[in-house]
């Protein structure tokens, strides 16, 4: 089967293309050359006019695991609101903050999101994460694993164990639970809840195991840039939330030595503690610190106003908060010796001071960082936002009067202590392109997406060009997933099912007797019933494949 | 006769799930030991050891073949307008296919088990709570408080492998761990350390139980008036509250199940406000034990394929969760309901069935969906054996602190339909027809 898109304008950042007025081939889920001598074309779609862009990526959204279905548990009374019903091709479901595995995929893919990536798999958990992504429809999955509380490498690191050793237990770790990366998660501090500490410093001890936040962060960014993992380690720093916390961020990346990391979420990691309430941006000197470090990208995570439900694993910070829950409620756990997570309910309100500020404190990030390579646009999905608000968000960065519009109608008193109003800049469709599709592929070593060259998947969005570009991004004219049209102006027309991106590094496989031994002597269950095999996730994807992309680097030396 | 031995199987037929389980597979005789409790020797032996001749369906209560189970069910479905899908006793793959078939017929959702889960669910929708898993137990719990249940009736293996453990990794031995029985114990043995230590038994009968979590949230928080006047063992119960107040890490263990009385939330509540309270200066954990007959496996799939939880109905064409209207006793007592799905596709001796007769004494029409080794079930026009997932299919099943979910493998080859197959056979049958 040959499609052909015709005379669409084509940004494709990775090729340097912008604007360009070209044709766009797919065959058999790929993008190709033209046909082939003698091949028909069996489709053509005459596109003159509008924007060709590849699928957007979503590289942190959380969409699979136990603390997603704790939310939905929680939240029958958000989920009223947005009731989804049974209708066409699409089965029925729920909306807004946590909303169903289905539903999730449809309303990405109406909105030219063609890939979702789950930040914090628990290793333990890892299988339920599996499956509910496979029952995520259309946009391709996959996941980074969580560690650094969990207490096989703490003891490891606490044993002085060589690093060789410790990046085969990393290694193992991505393998055994199919993830495509790694996240840690306030390094040692869900262990250290566990052991009743409330706060951990970078620089502090872990109350038990006596290592430091740093240390874990070090080792584990250098585990994954010896084995070669493509995306650099994806850190939720210690202190998330707390004024005074963008020290903290800037230590890590000091911390990291060069390294390559990715700071997550870094709007909550950005406060400082100036002005009468004790909090204020520090937006400024957070950006500047990714301007001049090129390991470093970060993603945003930007908070709009309105209901949410917040699901991290950092139970240590979110028993902290869960007085602030609204409603008032909120799930904690300690996990298996492994890890943790804390669900509670938000409502952010834009004539909350410490919300308007969260608000302007993201959007400063992204205007005062320069490198859209570095910057990802998310809302760290639902935790400052449902992922549907992306299409607002995107206006708010490319029009700057409706942004000073919406800063005249926040809290006074944050608006006053924000830079945001002084910023000129509106970033330009190839920067959002940037930012959506061309940089997250690179990040997370996708080669064959985010961009449209011959050879990549045919995951492809067509827009129609409009002065609101909130309305252009929220539902695109046409979107395709490996070649099939899967959405039509916000309708969803065919629903097909994703892959799973999964990378395999190399490691010494003698890990497992101790791992195993481990298990045997501490856990409740077997390390062989812990793995899950290729075989289970194509058991559990509907159809979907597995992708396993290559663990390589270019030369870049620390 | 092929034989095999299988070795790390995973269990179905309790919430612990416990995975050290192994397997002689004789021809189609399964014979389970390794760790095995009696209840999974049990249950491994009457699905895994089926006489040849056995029917594998029936249509009103008389040996079918297959296919014409599967018409008899045909005509039942097509007719229905307000099916019920009742027991729901499968793990993730069977529940993914009844989902499926629930949301092309409207049909309304309930667990067999969801009177004891809500108690539970409804304290998590209010105010949430702080909780803990097995492996977190085995290793830190020092103060361990059986609220209402001696724990080992209902999950045999507790004990030994979350509590009497040789090497727990923040704790200098197990043997000192304190265990605590609030309520009224059929069995002590489980909970006796293995150096004959019997656990500390507060006797109250369930009708005392919910004063006494009361009681415990009051005298932790110090909320209580000075001379508060009560026949409970107040001493006893300070002592407690006490020692959760010093532990390094107290858990709470309780089976909703167990906790058999009108608001039992309520009673949850008290236990889990009194977690919240103790978590302030020091760590305290429930361990909510439940996940028998895959509660947690189907209600997983419900909630991330819904956002809600049993008792919801998708008669409206999206889900409508209601956890007093939509109960299967209330749905079949006044015939709101057409039809029932009866699914109980775990352990065989999970026999016993909702009444089917309304208030009226006009009886709705039952599908029934069987374990092999399930007794014919009377209420049933058409019985079909399904295959057992962990015996003749694979599977995935959440085990009892709803994290670890377990890969549940094939033992043995038979002919009998999985639940998923069967749903979708339906979805085939029903083809493109508006429902």
């Amino acid at each position: 089967m040959l499609t052909l898109l015709k005379g669409g304008k084509i940004v494709d950042p990775t090729r340097h293309i912008s604007r360009v007025v070209g044709d766009i081939y797919m065959r058999d889920g790929w993008i190709v050359e033209g046909p082939k001598p003698g091949e028909r074309i069996d489709q053509e779609i005459d596109i003159t006019g509008r924007i060709v862009m590849a699928g957007a990526i979503d590289m942190h959204t959380h969409i699979g695991g136990g603390k997603v279905n704790i939310a939905r548990n929680m939240l029958p009374e958000d989920h009223r609101f947005d009731p989804v019903h049974r209708a066409g091709l699409c089965r029925s479901g729920c909306g807004h903050a946590a909303p169903s595995t289905l539903t999730t995929g449809y309303r990405y893919a109406a909105m030219g999101y063609t890939a979702g990536f789950e930040p914090a798999m628990l290793p333990v958990n890892a299988r339920q994460a599996h499956l509910e992504m496979g029952d995520t429809p259309i946009i391709d999955k996959g996941a980074y694993v969580m560690l650094g509380s969990d207490d096989f490498l703490l003891r490891l690191m606490r044993e002085g164990a060589s690093q060789e050793r410790i990046n085969d237990y990393v290694g193992f770790t991505i393998a055994s639970s199919q993830a495509l990366g790694l996240k840690v998660v306030n390094p040692g501090g869900i262990s250290d809840f566990k052991f009743n500490r409330r706060k951990l410093d970078l620089d502090e001890e872990h109350s038990h195991y006596h290592v430091t936040a740093r240390q874990i962060v070090h080792t584990l960014a250098r585990a994954l840039h010896e084995l070669k993992v493509p995306h650099p380690l994806h850190i939720h720093a210690s202190n998330l939330g707390v004024p005074g916390n963008f020290q903290t961020t800037l230590d890590t990346i000091t911390g990291a030595e060069g390294f390559p990391i990715h700071l997550t979420h870094i709007q909550f990691h950005s406060y400082g503690t100036e002005g009468d309430r004790k909090f204020s941006s520090e937006a400024a000197k957070i950006a500047e610190a990714i301007n001049n470090n090129p390991h470093v990208s970060a993603d945003v995570g930007q908070i709009m106003f309105g209901q949410t439900v917040t699901c991290s694993g950092d139970n240590m910070t979110q028993h902290l908060n869960a007085g602030f829950g609204n409603p008032k409620k909120s799930v904690i756990m300690d996990i298996e010796c492994d890890a943790g997570c804390g669900v509670v309910p938000f409502k952010y309100k834009d004539k909350n001071f410490v919300n308007a500020l969260q608000w302007a404190v993201g959007l400063e990030i992204f205007l005062r960082v320069e490198d859209p390579w570095r910057v990802f646009l998310t809302t760290d999905h639902p935790n400052g936002a449902p992922f549907t608000s992306y299409p607002h968000l995107i206006r708010l960065l490319m029009d700057k009067s409706f942004r000073n519009d919406a800063l005249a109608r926040i809290n006074p008193d944050a608006a006053a202590l924000s830079t945001l109003g002084s910023i000129d800049r509106e970033y330009t469709l190839d920067e959002i392109a940037i930012m959506t599709r061309a940089a997250p592929a690179k990040i997370l070593g996708l080669k064959d997406c985010g961009h449209l060259a011959p050879g990549a998947r045919a995951d492809v969005v067509v827009y129609q060009e409009d002065s609101d570009p909130e309305k252009m991004f929220t539902a695109p004219e046409y979107v395709f997933k490996n070649g099939t049209m899967v959405a039509k102006s916000g309708e969803i027309v065919a629903v097909t099912w994703g892959d799973v991106h999964v990378v395999k590094p190399q490691f010494d496989r003698s890990i497992e007797k101790p791992l195993g031994d481990y298990f045997d002597r501490h856990l409740t269950q077997k390390l062989g019933n812990f793995k899950i095999s290729d075989d289970e996730i194509r058991d559990i994807t509907n159809g979907g494949g597995l992708r396993v992309h290559a663990c390589e680097r270019d030369g870049r030396t620390v | 006769m092929a034989t095999a031995t299988l070795t790390d199987v995973a269990c179905p037929f309790c919430g612990l799930g416990c995975d050290d389980l192994t397997l002689d597979v004789s021809g189609e005789t399964l014979s389970a030991s390794g760790g095995a409790c009696t209840r999974a020797k049990r249950a491994f032996q009457k699905i895994g050891s089926l006489p040849a001749d056995t029917p594998q369906s029936w249509v009103e209560g008389k040996p079918a073949s297959l296919d014409q189970a599967m018409a008899k069910v045909m005509d039942l479905i097509s007719a229905s307008k307000a099916p019920l899908f009742g027991g729901l006793a499968t793990d993730v793959l069977g529940m993914r296919g009844l989902m499926e078939l629930a949301d092309r017929t409207g049909a309304l959702l309930d667990h067999m088990n969801s009177e004891a889960k809500l108690r539970n669910l409804r304290s998590v929708q209010d105010a949430g709570w702080i909780t803990t898993t097995l492996s977190e137990v085995r290793n830190r719990a020092d103060v361990i408080v059986c609220f209402g249940t001696d724990v080992s009736s209902r999950f045999p293996r507790f004990f030994e492998r979350c509590v009497w453990v040789e090497e727990p990794m923040f704790l200098e031995d197990s043997e000192h761990r304190q265990v605590i029985i609030i309520g009224q114990p059929n069995d002590l043995n489980g909970a006796t350390s293995p150096n004959g230590r019997v656990p500390e038994v507060i006797s109250l009968s369930p009708d005392r139980l919910a004063e006494a979590a009361a009681l415990m949230r009051g005298l932790v928080a110090g909320s209580l008036p000075p001379k508060i006047q009560t026949d409970l063992p107040l001493a006893a119960l300070k002592s407690v509250a006490e020692r959760l107040k010093q532990a390094h890490y107290g858990v709470i263990v309780w089976a909703a199940a167990d906790l058999d009385w009108s608001h039992a939330d309520l009673t949850v509540q008290a236990l889990t406000g009194m977690i919240g309270t103790l978590n302030i200066t020091t760590r305290c954990s429930g361990l909510p034990l439940g996940g028998s007959d895959g509660d947690f496996s189907s209600d997983a799939v419900m909630l991330w394929q819904t956002g809600y939880p049993f008792r919801t109905s998708l008669a409206s064409g999206t889900g409508h969760y209601d956890p007093v209207m939509n109960s299967t006793q209330r749905v079949l007592h006044e015939e709101e309901a057409d039809l029932v799905l009866w699914v109980a596709g775990l352990d065989p001796d999970r026999t016993q069935v909702p009444s089917t007769q309304s208030a009226s004494g006009k009886h709705c029409p039952m599908i029934a969906l069987t374990s092999a080794g399930s007794p014919l079930i009377s209420e049933a026009v058409v019985q079909i054996t399904v295959a057992t997932p962990a015996v003749d299919t694979h599977g995935y099943f959440f085990r009892a602190d709803k994290i670890v979910s377990l890969p549940l493998r094939k033992a043995i080859q038979r002919s009998h339909p999985t639940v998923a197959e069967f749903a979708h056979r339906v979805m085939a049958g029903l083809g493109e027809k508006a429902c």
